[in-house]
């Protein structure tokens, strides 16, 4: 209903004539597809994006529409199938295009979209209730170590960059099963995963920032560790895995970027690279990214397409090696 | 008193002329979304998020919130005229509300509603601003082992809903739990019952199998049966509640508003289950005249008034805490992040105007709910008589865009009509679906909650015992089963419900 009206009113707006009667792109509102619920990382980056565009776009705005299911697989296959004009284009996530795709059959080929480019990163970060004995990563991989199979970390699915993320940091600290040395506890979805080491229920959440950034703040969480190489701008203090001498942990990043369906119209393409780069400079855009917890992070649609096809090569050796499957 | 200066603040700043108009612009948008099938709260806060963030951060916070408990008064609208609950709190209100609404007696459960909500808006903001810090305390307290009790305990007054027969309760019971089985495993992440249908693998719509059993089931029915017309059609009495009424609904709004604020604090879940906790009590206390399930007039106060006040209370542990009870805290926590502002226990020292301000806009919103739902009250209670040539098809049309817009996927209202075909059914069978609904909603949880339960505490059962808060809600609920398999108590609880 209201987004009728929205399209209504748009619709009016472009009939008073404020662009040339020529097909120029676009020509009309603009269909961006996120394939996760209302309120997640991936709805607060394509909103961001709304309102960043809005100026630019004028009456033909970006229509964010949530078509969640199934991992965020309904809503990427849409966008799939969808006619290659530029008018509906995904909101690509780590899900989508990395972590389920490594570890099941999806029906489309991760790495064939009309790549626009990268948008948002969320950093990987592990942390403990404010009451817990654990004050630093050190503290919990030791603890770790010393009672084997007993320590608890919630996440907010298997199969997620969340708990993908925690298997290989365990590896990487040396543990010969990564996935039995803690007991991993799957909570629906991120919120309530992070609740469940505010309230002591587990001994650790490893996170996305973004989702958790309000307990961390409030001092309810203790961060422990960032996993990647990008320090968070909240917390300088908390070390990166990169800094305590972990390498090869930066693909265990949670991302959004802006992909369009293969074979998207040229023109269309350019005109999102264009406009992408001018959202990247935009302080007000950079900003609300920050608030959110999340790194703004535009990058061009050939920097983005290698760290996909890194990211999801590297996922599936992981998968393959430590016989993690959905 | 702390309280009277706190609350100066507050209203000098929810009664500033552009908060006033913020707060009212969003409870009348609440209302409309209310009164819309299908189309919740959380979808109209998300498309809104963005129009906030020019605005100034008590003003966004007090319009979202005007949403989110507006939808909570337009939500009965259609449940009590068209028997079609457009959320998971309005289910209930169908049992009564629509019953009464078929007696000629529209207006006065509309009004009921309104006032019950009202009722228990007033207090549930006195508890909000008087004891938010302890109920915060209660959200942290509620583990995996605590919510799975608090559902067994909801599942077993459940058959108390079921009215006729213990056997066809305990079926719609079990029918439901099996429903809720379609989706995918948390735990494991596999696929279940899902026969490969993509769309099926998080589960059926809570809405859709609300509306397809409630609301498009009575459609279906009501066309069968030539003599249900005249019953609907008939005379309307009294818009208004009389004094007898006001009487009669006193206790369950205050029932109602204990159980919902309560609720409403535990984070996931806690609010479902206000509603249907609260009717579930009321049909143990209260002896209407007419019986529940026939129009009784304390069937609408209570849930009412406990939605309501769970809608309210469900804003303490966001507030405080940074927990976001439900989906639409967590878009207001995302709202409050874009402003600069932290959710959590140092909001009440560092933003005191912010927090009394969004308390005492809930109460001047809730006034502004009523002043403009009681005179709506008698238009809405025309729109039943109107002709069943042009009611019936409003109502599928209605419910099939609704069901769309939720999540813009066809197959949902192919299941929309397969669920008004076992609405049907039900009814021909004379199983009553309330309980079906509610197991649909508590068993998922309930399971995840307890196989979580069961890891965390290393397989070790009796720890649902040992934990002192789960401990007794499961002694509740064994006592409340007890008694409704005692075989002297069921002979007089089907002779009660042959009378």
């Amino acid at each position: 209903m209201l987004r009728t009206c929205v399209l209504a009113a748009t619709a009016a707006l472009a009939l008073l004539g404020a662009t040339p009667a020529s097909a120029v792109y676009p020509e009309k509102p603009i269909t961006l597809i996120v394939p996760y619920s209302p309120g997640g990382a991936s709805d607060q980056a394509a909103r961001s994006l709304a309102a960043a565009t809005a100026a630019k776009l004028g009456p033909n705005q970006l229509v964010v529409v949530n078509k969640d299911g199934a991992g965020g697989i309904i809503g990427a296959t849409e966008v799939y199938k969808a006619k290659p004009d530029g008018y509906t284009l995904l909101l690509a996530r780590v899900g989508t295009h990395t972590t389920v795709p490594a570890l099941r059959s999806v029906p489309y080929d991760p790495l064939n979209w009309a790549i626009l480019g990268m948008l948002e990163t969320n950093p990987v970060t592990c942390a403990v209730g404010k009451d817990s004995a654990y004050k630093t990563y050190q503290d919990l991989i030791n603890a770790i170590k010393a009672t084997p199979e007993k320590i608890t970390y919630s996440s907010a699915g298997p199969g997620t960059i969340l708990h993908l993320g925690a298997i290989i940091l365990l590896e990487k600290a040396g543990f010969t099963d990564p996935q039995k040395a803690a007991i991993h506890i799957p909570y629906k979805g991120g919120g309530p995963a992070a609740l469940a080491a505010v309230k002591g229920e587990v001994d650790f959440v490893c996170q996305s920032y973004n989702e958790m950034s309000a307990h961390v703040k409030s001092g309810a969480l203790r961060a422990l560790i960032v996993l990647g190489d990008d320090k968070l701008t909240d917390f300088p203090d908390v070390p990166t895995s990169k800094e305590l001498g972990i390498p090869g942990m930066e693909i265990a990043i949670g991302w959004s970027g802006l992909l369009g369906p293969p074979k998207m119209d040229p023109e269309a393409v350019k005109f999102w690279v264009n406009l992408l780069s001018e959202v990247k400079e935009d302080k007000a855009w950079q900003d609300t990214v920050r608030r959110l917890g999340s790194v703004p992070a535009i990058w061009p649609p050939e920097q983005t397409k290698t760290f996909m096809q890194t990211a999801l090569d590297k996922m599936k050796k992981i998968a393959t090696d430590l016989g993690i499957k959905l | 008193m702390d309280i009277v200066a706190n609350l100066l603040i507050g209203f000098g700043t929810a009664l500033s002329p552009a908060n006033l108009l913020y707060c009212f612009v969003g409870v009348v948008l609440g209302t409309l979304i209310g009164v819309l099938p299908g189309i919740g709260p959380v979808s109209a806060i998300a498309m809104l998020l963005p129009a906030t963030y020019a605005l100034p951060p008590v003003a966004s916070l007090i319009m979202l919130a005007g949403i989110y408990y507006g939808a909570q008064y337009g939500g009965s609208t259609t449940a009590i005229l068209i028997n079609l609950p457009g959320e998971s709190a309005s289910v209930v209100t169908t049992l009564d509300g629509h019953q009464m609404a078929r007696k000629g007696r529209a207006g006065v459960a509309l009004a009921t509603a309104a006032l019950a909500s009202f009722f228990a808006g007033t207090i549930s903001t006195l508890i909000l601003a008087l004891f938010a810090p302890p109920l915060a305390l209660l959200a942290l307290k509620f583990n995996s082992h605590e919510y799975f009790a608090l559902m067994v305990l909801g599942l077993v007054g459940s058959i108390v809903l079921a009215s006729g027969s213990l056997l066809k309760g305990l079926g719609m019971v079990l029918l439901g739990l099996l429903l809720g089985c379609v989706g995918t495993d948390v735990e494991t992440a596999r696929e279940r019952f899902t026969f490969g249908i993509p769309e099926l693998s998080d589960g059926f719509g809570f809405v859709i199998l609300a509306m397809g059993i409630f609301g498009l089931g009575e459609v279906i029915k009501n066309l069968e049966d030539q003599t249900s017309k005249d019953v609907v059609a008939k005379k309307i009495s009294g818009l208004m509640p009389t004094r007898e009424d006001f009487r009669r609904m006193l206790g369950p709004s205050l029932r109602g508003t204990a159980l919902g604020s309560v609720l409403g604090v535990l984070p996931g879940g806690g609010a479902v289950l206000a509603s249907f906790a609260a009717y579930s009590l009321e049909s143990r206390i209260s002896r209407p005249p007419e019986g529940f399930g026939n129009g009784a007039i304390e069937g609408v106060a209570a849930p009412e008034a406990a939605n309501n006040a769970g809608a309210q209370t469900s804003f303490i542990p966001m507030l405080t805490l940074g927990i976001p009870s439900n989906p639409v805290m967590a878009l207001m926590i995302g709202a409050m992040l874009i402003q600069g502002m932290q959710p959590g226990p140092l909001i009440l020292q560092q933003q005191p105007g912010l927090f009394w301000g969004i308390v005492a806009s809930m109460w001047i919103g809730n006034v502004m709910l009523l002043v403009l739902n009681l005179p709506l009250v008698g238009m809405w209670a025309r729109m039943i008589t109107a002709p069943y040539h042009l009611l019936y098809p409003a109502i599928l049309v209605f419910s099939a865009i609704g069901v769309f817009t939720i999540a813009g996927k066809e197959v949902d209202v192919y299941f929309l009509a397969l669920f008004g075909v076992l609405g049907y059914v039900f009814a021909k069978l004379e199983c009553e679906p309330a309980p079906l609904l509610l197991a649909f909603i508590l068993g998922p949880m309930m399971e995840e909650n307890f196989r979580r339960a069961m890891q965390l505490s290393q397989g070790d059962p009796t720890s649902f015992l040992t934990r002192p808060i789960s401990g007794a809600l499961l002694a509740i609920a064994a006592v409340g089963l007890l008694v409704a398999l005692a075989p002297s108590i069921r002979a007089k609880r089907e002779e009660a419900f042959d009378e």
